[in-house]
């Protein structure tokens, strides 16, 4: 049956046994008409509800006892007893017809004439006129009309019954059964230490069980499901689409998972904003869609999906999607991103834009959206809750944004791990893999003093939690340390090394008082089942320590690398862009520099080169042309394979010792380096590759190059880029 | 407000705290401790299946660490549970008039202090718990 029936059944069931309460009160006590206004409400919320739900039987009593009241109230004098009674038997109607409508999902077939008449008797007889008497209302309303339905009045049907509680008083609960757990630990300790075990008892056992099925069902009770929350969206994409003179249906699926109350609460309104811009950006006008060719009613479709103990829930529209030169104008514009920077981004990172603080592509602001508030209080309001949004941008054919939130708040799975003793737990849901540090699939790395793990070819920063929490490693050689992957936003994970992950939990996670919070570790405590307090790691916390703070779902990662050498500074090709990848001079690493960036590769004689000023520089076609002096030393005779690079109009060569590869990398971690020279690390066949941003090379090399070549751009030669600056 | 008081000895000060504020006395318990937490700040302990903030009272005002065996007092503050060490509890008692505080404080005593009494020949500072917990929080910028 319909939600929303469900729901006037529930609350016409309450409603009517309160309302019967307040009008016994006032006739008992006529001069205390407090209670009639609520009668009044309440027959007419009935009655209104009822017309809607197409419940002609309910919508005719109520109207009849509106009436009545009515004529009851507009007398000075106490009701008499015999027009209460009628009321009542109203009101009992209307109850026993709500709970027909809860077990056949619609109105009987009967008639409530009698009881109607009834009813309208006395609004007639007003001046008090005495027709009939007590047993008539008493018994011929529900006795002629219907007698079935006065049968069923007093089963009510289990599924029926429904109480409000509050929030807090579920978590009361909640809590006392987490103690009622600890103490049913302490029985046990005191059993054994009498020398009983606790096993042989059947009735403790009984009892423990009994215990986690209580734990169990209150954790249900903070469950609804999904299509609570997906109720009122058809109306509001009815209304919005009258305004706005778009067609839309609204598609959801996945009503019936379930999801703990207090995180559906918190969607609520980043689903609405994300509807509403979906209505008012995304969808085109009829005629648009006309001229793209695509149907005229569109679709935006909601789908709700469990996967483990998160719940994703995916908004995808088929409007004309994200335009991306405005998004990249916008970021330009509010100053965040040079266009050097935005022209290396990809379509993912371009899309992510949208979730900039003040970011709005609306052309114009509407009274629906584009105010600008929007994208970064959706992406905030999940990221509380300990989830994240992702966004698929097809342009022309639509935007599908994914908000994964965890199932519940209060309960969480993890890991936990002891360290000195003292357990620390790891939420589960960020974690990717746990493997032994002695398996063959990883290997670790330290490159230029960062630790690293290569774990099945993917490359991630690696840090230990003793490091983390300031205590030195116990044993950094024995063989069963293992390290857990962790996933704190794509494209931010590392591997945390513990000395052994125990045991799995389901935790109740506390909230930790501020000053503890403030270190910034830890984001919760918890009191597992044997009763020794423990600490759940901030994991996001411990990536920003770790790689860096990231603020942008993983396009500041990359751009910091390059923020901290200058302020201004260019921003090279990153992800899915073309590099040469080559063997350096002293032949101990591999370098990369992206194709744009590349000249040509030129084998350069010794006889062409010559040190001056303490630099390097080579005559070629009549140039002098910077060589990068880094671990090289002109060789007394031969020929040197160089490449040459350049930069806007600067250039320089760079002695190698091989070509290794011409491919796409993608950058695996960025560079904690300061001067910025090296973008990031990526991984090939042959091991670690440093990819360079050429524009810092050369602001290292750029002041040798003009120091010994004087005037070197007066004489424009064949090589179209040279240095040639500064003249 | 009511006029009772716990008092207790943090150190050789001996110390009132609004008694209403005061949820239990037991006993120091053994804390789980927390790394990089403030210096006051012991660790968590879990009393009565609550978990709970363990502030070493003495350490805030610099006299050196609670005696061991000493007893600790349990407050609750913004929904977290704080346990206060201190090194002795002497009673509930009724104060008749706190005054404000007559002579300038040493030491952390100014942050914490907000009124003194007489009882029983003793001076009495009067504390209030919560600025107890602020100042160990605020250890943590010294530490840092």
């Amino acid at each position: 049956m319909d939600d929303l029936l469900r729901e006037f059944v529930g609350e016409t069931l309450d409603m009517m046994e309160a309302v019967a309460g307040d009008l016994v009160a006032w006739e008992a006590n006529p001069a205390d008409r407090s209670g009639l206004d609520r009668i009044f409400r309440t027959i007419h919320t009935v009655k209104g509800s009822s017309s809607f739900f197409e419940l002609p039987r309910v919508t005719a009593i109520a109207h009849a006892s509106e009436d009545m009241l009515e004529a009851l109230r507009a007398r000075s004098e106490a009701p008499d007893h015999n027009a209460v009674k009628v009321v009542l038997s109203a009101f009992d109607r209307i109850r026993a017809l709500a709970l027909e409508i809860a077990s056949h999902g619609c109105e009987p077939a009967g008639n409530d004439e009698g009881l109607i008449a009834l009813l309208a008797t006395r609004v007639r007889s007003r001046n008090n006129e005495r027709r009939g008497n007590a047993d008539e209302y008493d018994s011929a309303p529900l006795g002629t009309d219907d007698a079935n339905v006065s049968e069923t009045l007093p089963d009510v049907p289990p599924e029926w019954r429904s109480v409000r509680v509050p929030l807090p008083l579920l978590d009361k609960v909640m809590s006392e059964v987490s103690d009622l757990v600890l103490a049913r630990n302490e029985v046990s300790i005191q059993l054994r230490s009498l020398g009983i075990d606790p096993h042989d008892i059947v009735a403790f056992g009984r009892m423990s069980d009994l215990i986690g099925n209580v734990r169990a069902s209150i954790s249900q009770m903070r469950m609804v499901p999904l299509r609570a929350m997906f109720a009122p969206l058809p109306r509001m994409v009815r209304q919005l689409c009258d305004e706005l003179s778009k067609p839309v249906q609204l598609k959801t699926t996945g009503g019936e998972v379930e999801i703990d109350r207090e995180v559906i609460e918190s969607l609520r309104d980043p689903i609405i904003h994300v509807l509403r811009n979906a209505i008012d950006h995304g969808i085109e006008t009829t005629e648009e869609r006309a001229a793209a060719g695509k149907p005229p009613l569109s679709t935006i479709s909601i789908t709700g999906r469990q996967v483990g103990n998160r719940i994703l829930i995916a908004i995808a529209d088929d409007g004309r999607g994200l335009a991306e030169q405005s998004l990249v104008d916008r970021a330009v514009a509010s100053g965040r991103y040079t266009p050097e920077q935005c022209a290396g981004f990809t379509a993912e990172q371009i899309a992510n834009l949208i979730f900039l603080p003040g970011l709005s592509t609306a052309k114009a602001v509407t009274g629906i959206s584009g105010r600008g508030v929007g994208m970064d209080v959706v992406k905030a309001n999940v990221e509380k809750l300990g989830g994240c949004v992702t966004i698929d941008n097809r342009p022309g054919a639509g935007v599908t944004i994914t908000i994964d939130v965890p199932m519940t708040l209060t309960i969480i799975s993890a890991l936990a791990i002891d360290v000195a003793g003292n357990g620390y737990a790891v939420p589960r849901n960020i974690v990717d893999e746990v493997v032994l540090l002695s398996s063959d699939a990883v290997q670790r790395v330290d490159m230029g003093g960062t630790k690293m793990a290569r774990v099945r070819g993917q490359m991630m920063p690696l840090v230990a939690l003793e490091t983390i929490l300031g205590m030195t490693c116990a044993n950094d050689e024995s063989g069963d340390r293992a390290l857990i992957l962790c996933r704190a936003a794509p494209s931010r994970s590392f591997a945390l090394e513990v000395p052994d992950v125990r045991d799995h939990d389901e935790l109740v996670i506390k909230p930790l008082p501020p000053m503890l919070a403030a270190i910034g570790i830890f984001n919760g405590f918890s009191l597992p089942d044997y009763g020794r307090p423990m600490l759940v790691l901030d994991i996001d916390g411990i990536a920003s320590r770790v790689i860096g703070k990231d603020e942008y779902g993983g396009i500041a990662a990359l751009v910091d690398g390059a923020a901290i050498g200058g302020a201004e500074g260019e921003q090279d090709d990153v992800d899915g862009q073309r590099w040469l990848v080559y063997r350096g001079w002293s032949g101990a690493c591999l370098s990369a520099i992206a194709m744009t960036s590349i000249g040509k590769l030129i084998d350069v004689d010794c006889g062409q080169l010559q040190t001056a000023g303490g630099h390097i520089v080579a005559h070629i076609d009549g140039q002098l042309v910077a060589v990068d002096a880094t671990a090289f030393d002109i060789p007394s005779a031969g020929a040197v394979r160089m490449i040459l690079v350049h930069e806007g109009s600067r250039t320089v060569l760079i002695p190698i010792k091989e070509i290794v590869n011409l491919t796409r990398l993608s950058m695996q971690m960025p560079s904690k380096r300061t001067d910025a020279t090296v973008l990031g690390l990526a991984m090939v066949d042959d091991g670690i590759v440093e990819m360079l941003n050429a524009a810092r090379l050369l602001d290292r090399l750029e002041s040798a190059a003009d120091s010994v070549s004087p005037g070197a751009g007066t004489q424009p030669g064949p090589m179209r880029k040279r240095s040639a600056r500064r003249e | 407000m009511s006029n009772l008081f716990l008092i207790g000895r943090i150190g050789t000060d001996w110390v009132g705290f609004p008694a209403e504020q005061i949820e239990a006395v037991v006993p120091l318990a053994n804390a789980v401790p927390v790394p990089h937490a403030p210096p006051s700040v012991r660790g968590m302990v879990a009393i009565r299946s609550r978990l709970l903030t363990l502030i070493d009272t003495p350490i805030v005002v610099g006299s050196g660490e609670t005696t061991p065996g000493a007893p600790m007092v349990i407050i609750t503050l913004d929904g977290h549970g704080y346990a206060l060490t201190l090194d002795a509890v002497d009673d509930v008692v009724a104060l008749a008039a706190p005054e404000a505080l007559v002579a300038p404080l040493v030491g952390r005593w100014p942050e914490l202090a907000y009124a003194m009494a007489e009882h029983a020949g003793r001076t009495i500072l009067i504390v209030e718990p919560a600025r107890l917990v602020a100042a160990a929080a605020n250890d943590q910028a010294t530490a840092a």
